[in-house]
């Protein structure tokens, strides 16, 4: 029997199990869900060890050279105090390698926030407005529709989160009447980005389910003889 | 000292004037001759004094009752009221008193215009100590039942250890000791007093005769120094030191003249002890003493100094003994202070003790070798003092009287107190403590009055100090006359507690409600007659609708796929439309693809999950196969641990695949900051392969240091975070290097910014970026039946969604208005 008749067999098999949960939760369901985080864990576990810790931290500490074994001093030692988190009486000497994963991730991320998205989504603001670039004037005037569109989404969505109100004698708080109206605008184009959001995920999900049914369509010819 | 001051504004007069020179009031006034204490017409007793007495002329001398030699040293003041005295002496019985000091304190001088009046009045002589207005300290000191241990304070303390000293020698005494006319000792005989050849007072006569009785005159020393008292001191050691125990005793006062005092036991003295001197010229202090003290017929003592004071003589009449006939005016006016000094004491004096060097005041202060040295001596009458050490700071001086010396009806009496009496000696707790002293107190109790005491004293003291005596109230006076308890005072009425009790009066319930609060009360009562009411439990909602409505649902969705995706249907066409960045996407594929330089390699970047491998599989298979037949090869790398495995996964899946055109480095770990690791180091970041070996070594990756070196990043991901990361970490370094991404249709709406900011180049997004693929590239997709499902289902989708929401509307008009408002 070829191997990959079986492990199409169970291929097949799982899907449909997991297509069971259409008539609700039921053990078989449950069967796949815990196999599943089973084997995708332990799957992990061996990447990991593999990929990461073999060839990255012990190989230079066994063949490498004396300044690749220096140098992976620092992460060995990072590693093994981060064991310590594993133990709550000596869980604070994890804490140096805690301090180094945060610190260093936090800079990261914000550098690369502010130059990749604050600064490029300004500038993807206002570059629309750069008329010259439109070959003709219907396509100058239709992006400049789009650009006052998209700078009046980008500014009534911002303003929407804008929660500052004052509180007045008698009166419910509430914000600014100009600042109640942009912010109107805003939560329209939340609700559209949300609707938007909304149907990519019931297109992925149908898109999903497509490529099972075909799956299972394909299974069930190449198993029947 | 040869002035007279007026008794009434202070002015200093001449002491030939008969009227203040200020004032012009009669500066001598006749002594009162009432009983009672003496008012303020006559509290200077001193001008009553000077009153009786006419100036001297001045050739007539001076009577002197000192030696020889201290007549010129002698105010004439004092020699009238020596002459006066000795007149006095005469007519009146000893115990009268009218001798007044100069320069005494006004509170001292009213005292002695006190005694002098009551003297004047043939006050008894035996009265007490009690009688006298004493300051306070003193008063509790006088008062017989109080202990000694209790009263010394501490100057007589450090007195009576200086009277353990040697006693001064006549060249060293102080200097207002040595102004005084100091008679000549060795021309005194020793068996006479320095008034042998002058009319001595009756006091010295009663003093006198009494040492007669029980002291021969020739055992009476000679003064040693210039002053009488300084001779009785001595004659007073020399009779002590006759005695077993005699012995002088030094009690200087803490006061604002150096004080001493020397005061005899009672039961040690010699059988003469009244006869004592008395060497204070202040009467009220003889008085003290000789009040307090009792008589003791054997005492062998001889006067030596006495002050001229007729109100000492008071006292020594009221000791009811004779004074010495060695008695010795003492020409200051001081005199009252120095009688203190010396009082014999049981403890023994040297023979030469009185030829020793007296020490000055100030060396009498306390010493630690003083107080180790100092003997134990004792007080007179009986009273012996405690060791230094045991002494309160606080205490005071108290003598223990006898009480056949001080009955209880005389020492109500207080002779001494009057309306001008200081606030501090008028005062009602000084009566009261006069009262207190004159009682037999009881063991440990002292004269303190609580207020004094100390906060943490007080709050040291037991219950029983603080609420002594028995429990009950005084006032009830009633006695049990029946029961066991006949005859008890103060039983608790048990019988009139049970009968003071009535049956309680008869109160009415009703209240008086007004209708408004009556309509206000049947409003809340149907408020609460409503929430009583059981209301019908909703009935739990069966689970077989909703589990009917899933399965009928979830039947549609599979039916209407699987129709169009196995039945063949067509439902819609392929699109004709394409988005903007699914247009850019193909362009930069087709560029790559058809460009001549093929050697720069793709970095496939794939971070999707499992789940929906199925859609980033069904979108990539035709790039991947475009960029596969073209040669191009691949750098797959993963941010995701399953990321690689579906790479390999995918890549086997399409044709044309070439294992030597693909290098999969593998899982790339660390997130954000490995992203940023690999744009600025690739070569470092990820040096290893996904078996390990060396990864940059292959052929295709001899050129490529930076990631701008690649042809092209096609980015496979479902997650808009991993996609963002790129975006931010990876898209700043690519340069001209386009940034494609193949995303699912959930992640695509967050990636469209990036894409309208020019940071992504193109993208296509789920299946209908496939089908606008397919179509940009002409190539009949194998997996057509997809794009029919997809769209049939989602039209089924918008249905199921537009009928719920619709029905969900009619169901709610259709609910009354009750349900509405719930």
């Amino acid at each position: 029997m070829d191997m990959d008749f079986i492990w199409t067999a169970v291929a097949f098999f799982l899907t449909l199990l997991t297509l069971s949960y259409l008539l609700g939760d039921n053990p078989l369901f449950r069967i796949v869900t815990y196999l599943f985080i089973g084997v995708s864990a332990g799957y992990v576990a061996i990447v990991l060890l593999n990929q990461v810790i073999l060839p990255r931290l012990v190989a230079p500490l066994i063949f490498g050279s004396p300044a690749e074994k220096l140098l992976t001093l620092v992460p060995t030692l990072f590693s093994l105090l981060l064991l310590f988190k594993l133990f709550p009486r000596l869980t604070a000497l994890g804490n140096p390698s805690m301090a180094y994963l945060v610190g260093v991730g936090a800079a990261v991320i914000i550098t690369g926030a502010i130059s990749g998205t604050l600064f490029g989504q300004i500038r993807g603001t206002i570059q629309p407005f750069g008329l010259s670039t439109a070959p003709d004037a219907l396509q100058a005037s239709s992006q400049l529709i789009g650009s006052v569109i998209l700078l009046v989404g980008t500014v009534s969505t911002l303003i929407y989160f804008q929660f500052s109100a004052r509180r007045k004698a008698n009166q419910q708080v509430q914000r600014a009447g100009m600042i109640q109206l942009v912010a109107g605008a805003g939560q329209v184009f939340l609700a559209i980005t949300l609707g938007a959001l909304y149907a990519g995920v019931l297109a992925a999900a149908l898109t999903a389910l497509i490529e099972r049914f075909d799956f299972l369509r394909t299974a069930l010819q190449s198993m029947l003889p | 000292m040869s002035e007279i001051i007026c008794p009434y504004c202070g002015t200093s007069n001449s002491p030939d004037a008969d009227q203040c020179r200020s004032c012009h009031k009669h500066l001598f006034v006749e002594p009162s001759a009432s009983p009672t204490p003496h008012t303020s017409a006559d509290d200077d007793w001193l001008n009553s004094l000077r009153g009786d007495t006419h100036p001297l002329p001045d050739d007539e001398p001076a009577q002197d009752e000192s030696p020889a030699g201290s007549e010129d040293e002698i105010p004439d003041w004092l020699a009238r009221i020596r002459q006066r005295t000795q007149e006095d002496t005469l007519e009146q019985p000893a115990g009268e008193a009218a001798e007044p000091g100069e320069e005494l304190p006004d509170w001292l001088k009213e005292i002695h215009i006190t005694d002098q009046s009551q003297t004047g009045e043939d006050q008894p002589a035996d009265q007490t100590l009690d009688d006298i207005p004493l300051p306070d300290w003193l008063a509790a000191s006088a008062s017989p039942s109080q202990p000694v241990e209790d009263a010394i304070p501490d100057t007589l303390q450090v007195a009576a250890e200086a009277q353990a000293e040697p006693a001064l020698e006549e060249g060293d005494l102080p200097d207002w000791l040595s102004a005084l006319p100091q008679p000549a000792v060795e021309e005194q005989p020793g068996e006479e007093s320095a008034l042998t050849g002058e009319e001595p007072p009756d006091w010295l006569k009663t003093f006198g005769s009494y040492a007669d009785e029980s002291t021969p005159l020739e055992e009476t020393p000679a003064a040693p120094a210039g002053d009488e008292w300084l001779k009785s001191f001595e004659s007073f050691g020399e009779a002590a030191q006759s005695e077993e125990e005699g012995l002088p005793l030094l009690l200087p006062l803490e006061n604002d003249q150096a004080q001493s005092v020397e005061m005899p036991a009672a039961e040690e003295l010699p059988s003469d002890a009244a006869q004592m001197p008395v060497p204070s010229s202040e009467d009220w202090l003889a008085s003290l003493s000789a009040g307090e003290q009792t008589p003791a017929p054997e005492a062998e003592v001889e006067p030596s100094a006495v002050s001229g004071e007729d109100w000492l003589r008071s006292f020594a009449a009221y000791t009811e003994e004779a004074l010495p006939q060695a008695d010795t005016p003492v020409p200051s006016g001081e005199d009252w202070f120095k009688s203190f000094e010396p009082l014999p004491v049981e403890q023994e004096l040297p023979a030469s003790a009185a030829e020793e060097e007296l020490p000055p005041f100030e060396e009498l202060s306390v010493s630690a070798e003083m107080q180790a040295e100092a003997p134990p001596f004792d007080l007179p009458y009986s009273q012996e003092f405690p060791p230094l050490e045991e002494m309160e700071s606080s205490a005071v001086f108290r003598v223990q009287a006898d009480e056949s010396a001080a009955p209880e009806e005389e020492a109500d009496t207080a002779p001494f107190i009057s309306d001008d009496l200081p606030d501090w000696f008028a005062d009602d707790q000084l009566l009261d403590t006069l009262h207190e002293g004159e009682k037999p107190a009881a063991e440990g109790e002292t004269s303190l009055e609580p207020a004094e005491l100390p906060g943490w004293l007080q709050a040291m003291r037991p219950l029983e100090a603080v609420a002594p005596g028995r429990a009950g109230n005084d006032a009830d006076q009633r006695v049990e006359t029946s029961g066991p308890l006949t005859g008890y005072q103060g039983v608790l009425p048990g019988e009139a507690l049970v009968t003071q009790y009535s049956k309680p009066g008869i109160y009415s319930g009703r209240l008086h409600v007004l209708e408004k609060q009556r309509a206000y009360a049947s409003l809340l009562e149907n408020l609460v007659a409503e929430e009583k009411i059981r209301q019908p439990a909703p009935a739990e909602r069966s689970a077989a609708p909703r589990l009917l409505a899933r399965i009928l649902v979830s039947a549609l969705i599979v039916v209407v796929v699987l129709a169009f995706l196995v039945g063949g249907f067509t439902a819609v066409g392929l699109p004709g439309l394409y988005a903007p960045e699914s247009v850019s996407f193909f362009n930069r594929i087709q560029a790559l693809s058809t460009s001549a330089d093929t050697t720069a390699p793709l970095l496939l970047a794939v971070d999707f999950e499992p789940a929906l491998a199925g859609e980033i599989r069904t979108a990539a298979a035709p790039v991947l196969e475009d960029l596969l037949s073209n040669n191009i090869p691949l750098v797959i790398l993963s941010t995701n641990p399953t990321g690689a495995v579906l790479a390999e996964d995918l890549l086997s899946t399409i044709s044309g695949y070439n294992p030597d055109t693909v290098l999969n480095i593998g899982y790339l770990p660390g997130g954000s900051s490995a992203l940023a690791a690999l744009a600025s180091q690739p070569r470092l970041a990820a040096p290893t392969d996904r078996d390990g070996g060396f990864a940059w070594d292959r052929p295709f990756l001899q050129g490529i240091t930076h990631l701008s070196d690649f042809s092209a990043v096609l980015l496979l991901t479902d997650n808009t975070e991993n996609s963002r990361a790129w975006v931010e970490q990876v898209a700043p370094v690519l340069g001209e290097t386009p940034l494609l991404v193949i995303a699912s249709n959930q992640a695509a709406p967050m990636i469209q910014p990036y894409i309208q900011s020019g940071q992504v180049t193109g993208m296509l997004a789920g299946l209908p970026g496939f089908a606008a693929y397919q179509q940009l590239s002409g190539s009949p997709s194998p997996q057509a039946g997809y794009w029919d499902a997809y769209q049939a289902g989602l039209m089924l989708i918008v249905v199921l969604i537009l009928l719920g929401s619709l029905f969900f509307i009619g169901r709610q008009f259709s609910k009354p208005k009750s349900e509405k408002r719930n």
